[in-house]
Formats: C-alpha cells, structure tokens, sequence
C-alpha cells in the first residue's frame, strides 16, 4: 500500500515537473547600477536600480560616459556564471524616436557593463540632443522571460555650436531630408527707379515753353505783323514754302508719336524737295 | 515579360510554389532555373532574354554565363530584381547586394529576437521573429500590415546617406543580429536600423527588393499562425499580403508615376497665348503645366499631391513654384518670368519614397525688353518735349518775323 502510494507520488511528482511552468529559467539582474563618468573617470552621479525606473538620470554630455553595470544570473542555475546573450543598453531618442544600441562586455570581476558616449550616439541616430529613455534589454536563448528595465531619462547633450546652443537635429536618413518639398522661390524684380514728382516736370515744362511765347508776345508788342508776307504772285510759292516747313515739322511730329521709318521716310524725302522747290520761285 | 527565377536547389520550387504560381498568374512567363545551372544566360549578344530576375538564393554562386558584373548591369540597363537569402548567403550574393546599395549582414548571422519571438517556430533559438514595424508608403504597402511579418533570416542594412535604398521591413525595438546561442559583444545591427527587407528605386527608376528571408515568402509561412512568447496566438501572418506587395513594387506595378504632356504658355506679356513659344521676355506671366497619373494594378489614375514643384532655373533656380492640381492629374501653376535674361529651364525633379522619379527638362531662352518695349511719353520728360516742340516754333516764329 505504502509502495503503491509512493509510486503514485512519485508520477505526480513526475508530471509535475515535466508539464508544469518553468518560472526557474528567469533571468535576475542583480546590483545594476547605472552611472555617470566624468573624462577623467570620476563619477558624476551614481545610482542603484533595483528595478525599473523612470527618474532622471542625469546629462550625457560630450565629455562624459554613461555606463551601466550589472550581474545576471539565471534562476534555474543560480550559481552558474551565466552571461546572456543579449545584454543591451537602448537609448530612443524622445524627440525623433531613433534608437542607439550598445552592447555589454565582461569586467575583470565578472559583471557586464555597457558604456555610452555622445559621439557613438550620434554615430547611431545623428544630431539629436535632448531627452532619451534609457532601456536595459537582457534576453537568452535558455530562457523564455527576457528582462526589459526601464532606467529613466537621460539629458543628452552633443559638442556644442560656437555660440553654446547645441547643434540642431537633422533629419539622419539622407531620403528624409532630400525627398521633401523645398521651399518656394519668389523671384524679386528690380524696383523701378525713383522718379521726380510730376508737379516738377510740369513746372519746367512751362519754363521750357516760355522763351518761345515770350518771344511772340515781345515781337508782336514791338510791331511785328505779317504785312510783308507776299500777296499775289508768290503769295503761293511762299505759302507753298512755309506750308512745306510746316508739314516736315509736323512729320517729325507724327514719326515720333506714331509712324516708322518705313512710312515718315516718303514724306521726308519728297517734302523738302518741294520746299526747295518753292524757295527758288 | 518574362522573369527569370533562379532557385538556390529544387526544392525550393515546391516549397515556393504559392510565390511562384502568383507569378505566372500576375501575367509573367516565369522560367525557373537552379541558380548554378551552366547555361545560365541573361543575355545574348546584345539583346537580354529576359525582363525581371528573381533570385532565391544561398550558398551557391551564379552559374553559367551570369555574375555579379552582368546582373548589375541586367540592372542599369532597366530591369528589376528580387533577390532573396538565408543566413548561408555566399559572398557572391553579398557583393551583388552591395553593388545595388545594400548591405546583408556577414555569413551565419541571424536575426534574433528574444522578447517577439514566434513560440511555435522560434523557441530554440529565438531566431523567428515577428515583425510589425513596415515602412509607411501608400504605394509599396498600401493599406499598412494588418499582422505581423514571420521572418527567419539573416539582416540587412542601408547606410543612412542613401538616396535610393530604403527599408521596407525592420526590427522591432528589440532585435538585433548576431550569431545564434553567442553572447554578444557588440550592438552594431539592432532596432530601427537592422533591415529585413529593404528596397531600392535607383536613379533609372530600376526597382531592387532584397529580403533577408527564403522562409519568408515560402508556403509554410503563408499558412503559419503567428503566436506570441508567452504562448498568445497573435491572429494570422501577413507574408503573403507583404510578399505579394514586395513583388508588386519591385516588379513596377505599383507606385510608378508617368509624367507627361509637359507644355508652357505665355499668360501675358509679349506674344500673350502663345504656346511653347521660343523665348520668354522678361515679366511674362506664364504657365506651366504637366499631367501627372499613377500606374497600379494595371491602371493608371491621376496622380493627387500637393507637393509637385517646378523650378526656373539658369545654374541656380530663381523661381520655385508648387503645382496645384485638378483632380484629373493636371498640374499647373503660374509665374512671373525673372527679370533676368538668359538661357533657363523648367525643371520638374519630383522624388518621393516609394514612387519612381520624374525628372523633366524645358529648356526656355528669357529675352530682354526690345527697343520699343519700354514705357514711352514719360511725365518727367515734358519739359524735354516742350523744348523742342518750342524749338520747333521758334523757328517757324522767328522766320515770319525775319522775312515779313
């Protein structure tokens, strides 16, 4: 009876560890501490996680480097020294959501730790200064729970421009810069040049129209009539004449308010022929 | 058209059989040879026997008379290419890829995932992931992914000045690519930027798919089941939808814009309402107009964007325009001719991810104002006019009073 019970135990014991959940392949981090070094190696802030955390952690600037160290070991072999194949430090940029990796290396004690500087940052991601997350991944084959800690808000600050401000967050992927619209041109035509106001040119207008009528009035007001103008015989051909000047005045007129070279050339040709014409009567 | 399918060995003829009977079903004369078959020939003398190429390759070389020198120039010449690997892949294929613009990982590397991996396929190794994170283009994926993409295979990159090759499919924020069951010392493929299918439109408007999968379009991956780590069934897999999308773009039946029926005219100014005339004055209002329509399926409708511009340009350009469109793919826009002279040209260069590029020229002489296209009888010259149009009587006065 004993026997049989035993057995029975046995079997449930049995399938109890062949069928059940493996919660003893889970990997546990142990004194992960993430810190901020100084060039010289002298930390700038230390801190202790013991879980996952969204504080801040501080500045990442260009001088210094973030390291993050920890010690994993696996929950069915507690004792084994086991070094997973994943052990990351993922830093996702708040503003443009890049993501810059950086992979865990064995300390001469045993601990992994991954370092982060500005430089590889940008390396990775480009020119984006700000707040990034800064995300702990550790995963294996061996086991089926990876480990994702969140370790908080990093400040991350690149070399900066003359002036101190840090330099601006382009686009990394060439594609997102050239494949979009340029902005648009509008060309600028020359402004016309500055003219004098009408109400001078009028003015001089009239100054430059005044000697001539000057002159009439002072010629008629001293006693010049037109009782000399030739009556009879050569009233014609003096008529003729002076009507010729006229008409190759008046040509000149309409050449330059309307006709060509073309039309004005005939009168201009055959006018003062006829003025000459008329002079010699 | 005919496509040229080389197989890496026989039974992948079997196991692709779904992917390759769409082909032929899509219209191709597909002809499928193993990839290291002797009388391998892309072209003959001068004319190339085939018009796409899709390669299902490993770890075996090209055979016969293709290398990697004549499928890149199969390439400049117009033609398109799928090329697909395993984590086997030969050099030969890495070297093809890396001529076309990207970059597969080194031999035996996979893609790995501990925290998306498919528990079904993927619980040994991790190496079957599940990918979700696609590129966002209405003409390679219209309509986005609605499941997750089942991959198992090797990663792909694309170096971030690239103007042509872009990803298609890449890592989740927890991926990386590295040897399977080795710790990893460094993080340099992982996340946003490991690929696993990348595409390239080249500067011909050649089209380039490269997948790091052989699995990922095969029949087994069309029927699986994607299930989560923890055991969760996550619904069905996408690989046939984004297969059959990949093949679409790549082989040009998706996504090409044709541009045509480019014309100007003269709005205003010297000879107004011509059309294309022979030179522009300067301060002509003109127009410019294209017809733009977008080729899928099959049928090309016209083409809607608010993004198109023209420029004007003599060395640098003085004029950038954006183009307004009718809804039935007529782009046009107006503007004022430069007041400099010269020799300039329309330029139409439109480039958006995943449409092939259009790259117009119209070359237009701008002329000057000719001599009696100046403004005349200007207020301010009256007094020059009065001169001598008082000159002018003067002489007339003057001779009557002197003679008479």
């Amino acid at each position: 009876m004993a026997r049989r019970v035993l057995a029975a135990l046995c079997a449930a014991l049995l399938i109890v560890a062949v069928a059940g959940d493996e919660p003893a392949s889970d990997i546990t981090l142990k004194d992960v501490t993430v810190s901020l070094l100084e060039a010289s190696g002298t930390p700038a802030s230390v801190q202790q996680m013991a879980g996952p955390s969204t504080g801040r952690l501080g500045a990442l600037d260009h001088t210094r480097t973030m390291k993050v160290s920890l010690a994993t070991a696996l929950a069915s072999a507690p004792d084994e020294d086991f070094r997973p194949q994943q052990v990351f430090l993922r830093l996702t940029s708040r503003v443009s959501g890049g993501a810059a990796y950086f992979a865990a290396v064995k300390a001469k004690d045993g601990t992994l730790y991954a370092t982060a500087k500005s430089a590889d940052i940008q390396k990775q991601v480009g020119l984006q200064s700000g707040a990034y997350d800064a995300t702990l991944l550790v995963g294996d084959t061996r086991s089926a729970q990876p480990v994702q800690w969140s370790l908080g808000e990093v400040q991350v600050l690149h070399p900066p421009l003359d002036d101190g401000s840090q330099p601006e967050g382009a686009a990394y992927r060439a594609m997102d810069r050239l494949f979009t619209p340029l902005p648009e041109i509008l060309h600028m035509h020359r402004k016309p040049e500055r003219r004098a106001p009408a109400i001078v040119s009028l003015v001089f207008t009239l100054l430059a129209a005044a000697p001539v009528v000057l002159y009439v009035g002072v010629a008629l007001q001293l006693g010049g009539n037109l009782k000399g103008f030739p009556s009879g015989a050569g009233f014609l051909a003096a008529a003729g004449f002076h009507l010729g000047l006229l008409a190759i005045l008046a040509l000149y007129l309409l050449f330059w308010i309307q006709l060509n070279l073309m039309q004005a050339g005939w009168g201009g040709c055959c006018l003062p022929y006829q003025c000459w014409w008329c002079w010699r009567l | 058209q005919r496509v040229l399918v080389l197989l890496n060995d026989a039974g992948l003829e079997q196991s692709h059989s779904s992917f390759l009977k769409g082909l032929g079903a899509r219209g191709y004369q597909v002809d499928i040879k193993p990839i290291t078959d002797k009388s391998l020939q892309l072209k003959s003398w001068d004319e190339w026997l085939y018009d796409k190429l899709v390669i299902l390759g490993s770890n075996k070389e090209l055979g016969g008379a293709a290398d990697v020198a004549q499928v890149v120039e199969f390439v400049d010449e117009g033609h398109d290419l799928l090329l697909a690997v395993d984590s086997q892949v030969s050099e030969e294929l890495r070297e093809l890829a890396q001529e076309l613009g990207v970059d597969i990982d080194v031999k035996g590397h996979a893609v790995i995932d501990h925290f998306a991996y498919d528990s079904q396929l993927g619980a040994a190794d991790h190496a079957a992931v599940l990918a979700d994170s696609a590129v966002q283009s209405p003409a390679v994926l219209p309509g986005g992914l609605p499941w997750p993409v089942l991959f198992r295979g090797i990663a792909l990159s694309v170096p971030a000045d690239s103007e042509t090759a872009f990803l298609a499919l890449s890592g989740s924020p927890t991926a990386y690519s590295g040897k399977p069951g080795v710790a990893q010392t460094d993080a340099k493929l992982a996340g946003g930027s490991l690929g696993l299918v990348a595409l390239a439109q080249l500067r011909n408007n050649a089209r380039v798919a490269v997948a790091g999968s052989l699995d990922m379009c095969s029949d087994a991956a069309y029927a699986a089941a994607a299930t989560s780590r923890t055991g969760q069934s996550l619904g069905a897999v996408a690989n046939r939808a984004f297969c059959d999308a990949i093949s679409k773009w790549a082989f040009q039946e998706r996504g090409v814009l044709r541009a045509s029926g480019l014309s100007h005219r003269v709005v205003e100014g010297a000879e107004a309402g011509a059309v294309a005339p022979e030179r522009y004055r300067v301060n002509d209002l003109v127009e410019f107009s294209v017809q733009i329509h977008e080729c899928a399926d099959g049928a090309c409708t016209p083409y809607k964007a608010d993004d198109v511009q023209v420029e004007l340009q003599m060395l640098d350009p003085y004029v950038r325009a954006t183009l307004a469109h009718d809804d039935a793919g007529r782009f046009a826009v107006r503007v004022t001719v430069p007041d400099t002279y010269g020799v300039f040209k329309w330029v139409l260069e439109y480039r958006r991810l995943g449409y092939s590029f259009i790259e117009l020229t119209e070359t237009v002489p701008i002329r000057p104002f000719k001599h009696h296209e100046y403004e005349r009888f200007i207020v301010q010259a009256y007094p020059y006019y009065a001169s001598v149009a008082s000159m002018m009587a003067g002489f007339m006065a003057v001779g009557f009073f002197f003679l008479y």
